[in-house]
C-alpha cells in the first residue's frame, strides 16, 4: 500500500483547488454522475434490502468516485489523488481485523459478511456523550465495562471539570483529556475488566496536542483513537499528524466518517456511495484499522429515519461484500433512556448493520448531545439483540436481510414521526434518575421496562439468550 | 419571449443553478419591461421555493447553494439598474456567520448560509475556527446587523460565550445581535451566555434574522 508519507507528500504537492471549487464542482458534480451511472434509486419500501446487485453497483460507484474525486486538505488547499491501481492495491493489502484490548478482555475485530454468523464486534458505551462531572462518568463508565458481552467500550465525554466547561484547544482540554483517560482505566478495572479497550480515544479530545498528550497517561496501543474526517471527503494537517504520531507509536486509530443526510453529498442515494467512499479514505488517508461511519440527517442529528436505515444496510452491504477491511457502524439515536422510542430505533438499526455485514458500536443516545442522557441499559439491548440475529441465532443460520426487512417495516412506523417532533418528548430520563447512586443499579422501573421491551421484540421472532437484569 | 415564459425560464435558471441562462432570462424580462424590483422579487420568491424543497427533503445543500450563487450574480447585474434609493436587499440585513474558534465543522453553517441568501440576507462567511475577535472585525469591516457564531461540539460552546464578553469588552455589543446554533446548543445555553436568539435549524435561523431585523 502507498506510504503514508507519500499521502502526506501529495496532500502538499497535489492539484491545488479552493474549498468551495472542491464542494461544488468536484463533489457534488462527481457523486451525481456516479449515481445516475449506476442507478442507485431510494426504495423507501424495502429500508434493507436484499439486492446483491445494487451493493456491488453502490461499491463500483464509490470507488469511481474516489479515483475522480479523492481526498480534500483543508490546510494545503490542495487534492490527495490516487491511481486505479493504488485503490486496488490498498484494498488488497487492508488488514482483515485487529486484535484489540488486553489479557482477558483482548478480543479481535474482523470483517464480516452479509448474514453471518460470525460473532460482531462489540463496543458498548457512550461515543463521546457528554456527561456533567468526573463522578458521572465514572459510574457510567464502570456500568459499560460490566456489560459482560461487550468487547470495548466507547467513553462519555468530560466536558464540564470542577464546575467549569472545559474549552477546546485550551489547558483545560488537555486536563479533561488526560482525566477522561485515567478515570475510564480506573473504571474499567473497578468493573473487574481492566483490559477493555477504549474505543474512541480520546473523547474528550479535538487538536492533536490534546490527544498525543494525553496518550501518556493510560491510553495503549491496543486501543483506538478517533480520527474524523471533515465534510466531505476532507482532511487537514491536524488530522494528518495525528496519523503519522499513531503509526510511530503503533498505535490504532478509526476512520471516523459522518457525513450528512442532506449535505454536499445530497439525498440517500449520494450519501450512500459517498459514504462507501470514506471506506477508501479511512483506508488510505487516515490510515485506520477500520472504517466507523455514523451518518446523521442534517436536521435530526440521528442515524435512524428510514432513510438512513436504507443507506446504512446497503453501505454495510456494499463494503463487506466486495471489500475485506472491516467495518464498525455507530449508532446515533434521537430517543434517550427508557424511551419506547430509543428500543425501536436500535432494533431498527441493528437489524439494518449486523444483516448488512456489520461490526457495532451502541452508541450516541439522545443524539449524543444532553448531558448524562446515557445508561449502560441502553448499548446492553443492542449488543444483545446483534448477538440474537447472528452468532447466536440458532441452527447456523443467523436472521436473513429480508427476514430483518419485515420487521423493520412493521417497526418503522411506530417511531419515525417522532424524529421530526419535539425532542424533549423523547428524551427520556438521566442517568442520575434511572440508577441508584449507591449501589449502581438501574432502577426497577427501568429493568421492568427493559424486559417488556426485550418480550415485545422477542415476539417478531428474535430469542435473546440473555438476562443480565433479571 | 412572452412574459410567462421568462418567469418559467427564470425558476427553470434558479433551480438548476444555471447562471447564464439567469442573466439571458433577466435580460429578456428587461426587455419586456419588467422592471429590476419586479425580477429581483420573483427571483427571491423562487429561492423561498427552493428553501422550501430543502426543508421538506426535496432539495440539499447543492441544489440550495447553486440557486444561490446563480440568484447573487443575477442581483449584482439588476443593483445598478435600480432607481435611485432604492436596493435589493431592502427586506434583509446582513449577517456574518461562522464556525467558532476550535470547531472544524461547517456543514450546518453552509446550510443556514444557503438558508439566509433564499430570504434576501447580503452574508460574509468567515468560515471554520473563527475567533472571536475575527467574527467582530468581519462584522464591523462588512457593517453587519447580525453576528451568528455555529458550534458542533460541546467543548468549543464557549467560545460562543467569548464573542459576547469580547463584543462588551470593546463596547460593541449594542452595535450587533448574536445568535448561536449547531448540534449540542440550545434556547438555555443562549440564555446563559446572553446571546440574542438561537435556532435549532437551518430554516428557523433565517426567520429569526429576519425578526430581528424587522421587529
Amino acid at each position: 500500500m502507498i506510504s503514508l508519507f507519500e499521502v502526506v507528500k501529495r496532500a502538499m504537492t497535489g492539484p491545488i483547488c479552493s474549498e468551495k471549487e472542491f464542494d461544488m464542482e468536484i463533489v457534488v458534480a462527481e457523486i451525481s454522475r456516479v449515481v445516475d451511472k449506476y442507478e442507485i434509486k431510494y426504495d423507501p419500501e424495502n429500508p434493507i434490502p436484499s439486492d446483491d446487485d445494487l451493493a456491488d453497483r453502490v461499491w463500483k460507484a464509490a470507488v469511481e468516485f474516489y479515483l475522480n474525486v479523492g481526498t480534500y486538505c483543508t490546510t494545503s488547499e490542495r487534492r490527495i489523488l490516487f491511481s486505479e491501481k493504488e485503490i486496488e492495491d490498498a484494498l488488497n493489502c487492508a488488514n482483515e481485523g485487529v486484535w484489540l484490548g488486553e489479557g482477558n478482555e483482548r478480543s479481535y475485530l474482523k470483517y464480516r459478511k452479509p448474514e453471518s454468523t460470525e460473532r460482531p464486534f462489540l463496543s458498548l458505551g457512550a461515543a463521546g456523550a457528554p456527561v456533567s462531572t468526573e463522578d458521572i462518568l465514572s459510574r457510567v463508565a464502570r456500568g459499560f465495562a460490566e456489560i459482560p458481552i461487550s468487547n470495548g467500550m466507547t467513553t462519555p465525554g468530560l466536558t464540564i471539570m470542577d464546575g467549569r466547561r472545559t474549552v477546546a484547544g485550551s489547558p483545560l482540554e488537555m486536563e479533561a483529556t488526560i482525566r477522561n483517560v485515567q478515570l475510564v482505566r480506573e473504571a474499567c478495572r473497578r468493573a473487574g475488566r481492566p483490559g477493555l479497550p477504549i474505543m474512541n480515544g480520546i473523547a474528550t479530545s479535538g487538536s492533536a496536542a490534546a490527544t498525543i498528550g494525553a496518550s501518556h497517561f493510560g491510553m495503549r496501543t491496543s486501543d483506538i483513537w478517533e480520527l474524523g474526517a471533515i465534510a466531505e471527503m476532507k482532511v487537514d494537517y491536524d488530522l494528518l499528524s495525528k496519523a503519522v504520531y499513531l503509526k510511530a507509536w503503533g498505535g490504532n486509530s478509526l476512520g471516523e466518517t459522518g457525513p450528512v443526510l442532506g449535505g454536499w453529498f445530497g439525498g440517500p442515494e449520494g450519501l450512500l456511495v459517498g459514504l462507501t467512499a470514506y471506506h477508501m479514505q479511512g483506508l488510505m488517508v487516515h490510515r485506520s484499522v477500520f472504517q466507523h461511519p455514523f451518518q446523521t440527517h442534517f436536521k435530526f442529528q440521528c442515524g435512524t429515519g428510514r432513510d438512513l436505515i436504507w443507506v446504512f444496510s446497503l453501505h454495510s452491504q456494499a463494503c463487506s461484500r466486495n471489500s475485506h477491511w472491516p467495518v464498525l457502524s455507530l449508532l446515533y439515536s434521537a430517543g434517550g433512556p427508557m424511551t419506547e422510542m430509543y428500543f425501536h430505533e436500535a432494533t431498527v438499526w441493528v437489524l439494518s448493520t449486523v444483516t448488512g455485514g456489520m461490526n457495532i458500536e451502541v452508541g450516541g443516545v439522545a443524539k449524543a448531545i444532553n448531558l448524562d442522557y446515557l445508561t449502560p441499559i441502553e448499548p446492553m439491548f443492542a449488543g444483545e439483540l446483534a448477538l440474537a440475529i447472528s452468532s447466536e441465532s440458532g441452527k447456523n443460520k443467523a436472521m436473513t436481510r429480508q427476514q430483518a426487512n419485515e420487521i423493520a417495516k412493521e417497526i418503522l412506523p411506530r417511531y419515525e414521526d417522532k424524529i421530526k417532533g419535539d425532542p424533549k418528548l423523547i428524551l427520556g430520563k438521566k442517568y442520575q434518575d434511572l440508577y441508584d447512586m449507591d449501589t449502581h443499579r438501574p432502577s426497577s422501573e427501568y429493568v421492568d421496562f427493559y424486559n417488556d421491551i426485550k418480550k415485545e421484540i422477542g415476539k417478531m421472532g428474535i430469542k435473546f439468550r440473555y438476562n443480565f437484569l433479571s | 419571449m412572452s412574459t410567462e415564459v421568462i418567469l418559467i425560464k427564470l425558476k427553470e435558471c434558479i433551480i438548476n443553478g444555471d447562471k447564464g441562462g439567469l442573466l439571458a432570462a433577466v435580460d429578456a424580462g428587461l426587455s419586456e419591461n419588467l422592471s429590476p424590483m419586479e425580477l429581483i422579487d420573483k427571483m427571491t420568491d423562487v429561492m423561498k421555493e427552493v428553501g422550501e424543497k430543502f426543508e421538506c427533503g426535496e432539495a440539499f445543500l447543492p441544489e440550495m447553494v447553486k440557486a444561490a450563487d446563480a440568484w447573487k450574480v443575477a442581483v449584482a447585474f439588476l443593483e445598478p439598474k435600480l432607481p435611485e434609493g432604492q436596493t435589493a436587499q431592502k427586506k434583509a440585513g446582513r449577517i456574518v456567520i461562522g464556525t467558532v474558534q476550535g470547531d472544524m465543522h461547517d456543514l450546518g453553517k453552509n446550510i443556514v448560509v444557503a438558508f439566509l441568501k433564499t430570504v434576501g440576507f447580503e452574508t460574509m462567511d468567515v468560515g471554520i475556527d473563527a475567533s472571536p475577535s475575527k467574527l467582530i472585525d468581519a462584522a464591523q469591516e462588512f457593517n453587519a446587523d447580525i453576528i451568528g457564531a455555529s458550534a458542533l461540539l460541546t467543548t468549543t460552546m464557549p467560545y460562543q460565550g467569548s464573542i459576547i464578553e469580547h463584543l462588551e469588552a470593546r463596547n460593541l455589543r449594542d452595535k450587533f445581535k448574536v445568535i448561536v446554533g449547531g448540534g449540542p446548543v440550545n434556547q438555555e445555553w443562549a440564555d446563559e451566555i446572553g446571546a440574542d436568539g438561537y435556532a435549532s435549524d437551518a430554516a428557523k435561523a433565517a426567520k429569526l434574522c429576519m425578526r430581528m431585523i424587522n421587529g
